[in-house]
């Protein structure tokens, strides 16, 4: 069965399925928590897309959606991936350890520690190497097009952080959709209409709005899977 | 009359023959008595010359408490640690090779305002600064971020000191160059590897012993006004200066620097019970060790030249005082915070996944 997208990542990849649902498109996802990743036990496997190393459920799911769509490889179906993989979270919990500042934040608390921008962006890149080269393994197989999260009331080590992401993902030559590019300048956090009641994701509505945009914006560009259904 | 003379009651250790040739470099014992002993539990902090990181090294393999007041943020990779200068001394002040240096960090740590007077010299777009110009592998992006990044290590250079019981400083050099206006010292000679020379406004400056004596004495002054109940353990460093900037030879030149510090940091120990000093130049550089600790360049201390001072460091460190209480390192509380909050985050990102599956 042809698809419009496959939507694969962290837990914000679940409002994107959301949304590309409630926009119409037809979708295969696959959404595993933040751990999953960081641990990366979740990898590139050239015959079949991606696998587990530990968790033969995952690999169960890998392989329905390899045959719903009709390949081995669930990246070989034509359609874009779509894939949410900052794991922001976890990034900006091991940089407060030691009340580590961002160079944009004053520096009035005496206990503060700045680190200098040129640290915080290979600090950020380490940490983020192995979905960053996830990212960039998928890219060579299928079309891509990485989504950042959605801003949820960040702070400014996680706006920082973000900001570091997003532009590596463009040196990269990925395609990025950030939501704050539809959303008017100077807004730094989703309204609360878009915010799940956990205070940590999108809601549907959110990916009901983000995936509208990116529909109008090309991101995701209809392939007539959706239109044939 | 009298046989006795005031060299018949000396102990074995006075006695080059029993002290040195007959125990040879590797038996040679009480090399170190240490001036004042130390709570179990003691916190060090280490500055100095390039030597002092094998002081720092050396507690953290120990297990020792070692003052680590601008850490690099949590799950720093130790190559990165590295690239960036973090972990080395107790705060990112680099190597601080002067007596002269050691004041003025002092004063920064007193008063990290103070760090917008300290001099920031422009390389190519970047910037850094004259304090530590090699800090950051491609230095800072504005005069600006450089100030508050060094305001940032004034600010942990006074945290480590309020937090050590004891304070080790490896005396490195004598020569040094400062501004001839403002008098602000340099870490390096200006246009070696960073900035650019001005020979009207940087001076050459081969500190004597009376100078020395009294930027340690005003380093002192201001380190006890930060903490009264610091103690403070000098070293000499025994790695011979790269380059002279005086008119001698440099084998000359640095038997001349060694040698003023050496006689500085007696000088303090002697007449200060809280300042002790300990042998590591002799260790190195004495006739015992023949000149078997330097690596073929003469100059580098070799691993085996390093751990046989520390040997001797850790054989006489006293720490038989009872254990303080030492309030609790912010940072652990910090830490156990943060490692709750990414429970909460991940326990809410698998409940919104688990809620996903089962909707469909």
């Amino acid at each position: 069965m042809p698809i419009d997208a496959l939507v694969i990542g962290d837990s914000h990849s679940r409002a994107l399925r959301s949304g590309c649902n409630a926009n119409g498109l037809k979708i295969q996802g696959f959404s595993a928590s933040g751990t999953n990743w960081i641990d990366q036990t979740l990898r590139f496997d050239r015959k079949r897309g991606l696998r587990s190393t530990t968790n033969r459920g995952m690999n169960r799911r890998f392989d329905k959606i390899a045959e719903a769509v009709g390949v081995e490889n669930i990246f070989d179906t034509g359609a874009p991936a779509l894939i949410s993989l900052f794991n922001l979270g976890r990034l900006s919990g091991g940089f407060s350890w030691h009340n580590h500042h961002v160079p944009e934040e004053d520096d009035r608390d005496a206990d503060a520690l700045h680190v200098s921008p040129a640290f915080l962006r290979d600090y950020v890149l380490e940490q983020r190497r192995f979905q960053l080269g996830l990212m960039k393994r998928i890219s060579v197989r299928s079309k891509v097009c990485i989504v950042a999260p959605p801003p949820i009331n960040p702070s400014p080590a996680s706006r920082a952080m973000r900001r570091i992401l997003c532009e590596s993902v463009r040196d990269m030559k990925l395609p990025l959709v950030d939501p704050l590019d539809f959303m008017e300048d100077g807004t730094v956090s989703l309204p609360p209409e878009h915010i799940h009641e956990d205070g940590r994701h999108g809601n549907d509505a959110y990916g009901t709005w983000l995936v509208g945009h990116m529909i109008a914006a090309g991101a995701i560009p209809k392939s007539g899977a959706s239109d044939a259904a | 009359m009298t046989d006795a003379n005031p060299y018949s009651s000396q102990p074995p250790k006075s006695f080059w023959r029993s002290a040195v040739a007959e125990p040879g470099l590797y038996r040679m014992s009480d090399l170190w008595t240490p001036a004042f002993s130390l709570p179990a539990n003691a916190r060090f902090a280490t500055y100095g010359s390039c030597f002092a990181q094998h002081i720092s090294r050396a507690l953290q393999t120990r297990d020792l408490n070692w003052v680590n007041a601008e850490p690099a943020p949590g799950k720093t990779s130790a190559a990165l640690a590295a690239k960036y200068n973090y972990g080395v001394y107790s705060a990112r002040t680099a190597n601080i090779y002067t007596a002269r240096a050691l004041e003025t960090w002092i004063e920064l740590a007193e008063d990290p305002k103070l760090t917008k007077s300290i001099e920031i010299w422009q390389d190519g777009t970047r910037f850094r600064d004259s304090l530590r110009p090699l800090i950051e592998p491609d230095g800072f992006a504005s005069r600006e971020e450089a100030h508050t990044m060094l305001r940032s290590t004034a600010k942990a250079c006074r945290r480590s000191i309020e937090d050590a019981e004891v304070l080790v400083f490896t005396m490195g050099l004598t020569e040094g160059f400062e501004h001839a206006e403002t008098g602000q010292p340099y870490a390096l000679c200006p246009g070696t590897v960073a900035g650019q020379f001005d020979v009207d406004l940087h001076v050459f400056r081969n500190y004597g012993f009376t100078e020395i004596l009294a930027s340690m004495n005003a380093a002192i002054t201001g380190m006890r006004r930060i903490n009264p109940e610091i103690k403070l353990l000098l070293t000499v460093s025994p790695v011979p200066l790269t380059a002279t900037a005086s008119q001698d030879h440099v084998l000359v030149a640095t038997t001349y620097s060694k040698s003023v510090l050496r006689a500085v940091a007696g000088e303090l120990a002697r007449n200060d019970p809280s300042i002790d000093y300990f042998p590591s130049y002799e260790i190195i550089s004495a006739p015992p060790a023949r000149g078997q600790f330097f690596e073929p360049n003469m100059r580098s201390v070799s691993p085996y030249g390093v751990s046989l001072v520390m040997e001797h460091f850790f054989r006489g460190l006293d720490l038989s005082e009872p254990a303080k209480d030492h309030s609790p390192d912010p940072s652990v509380e910090r830490r156990i915070s943060a490692e709750k909050e990414m429970e909460a985050e991940d326990l809410a990102c698998e409940e919104l996944l688990l809620e996903d599956e089962n909707a469909h």
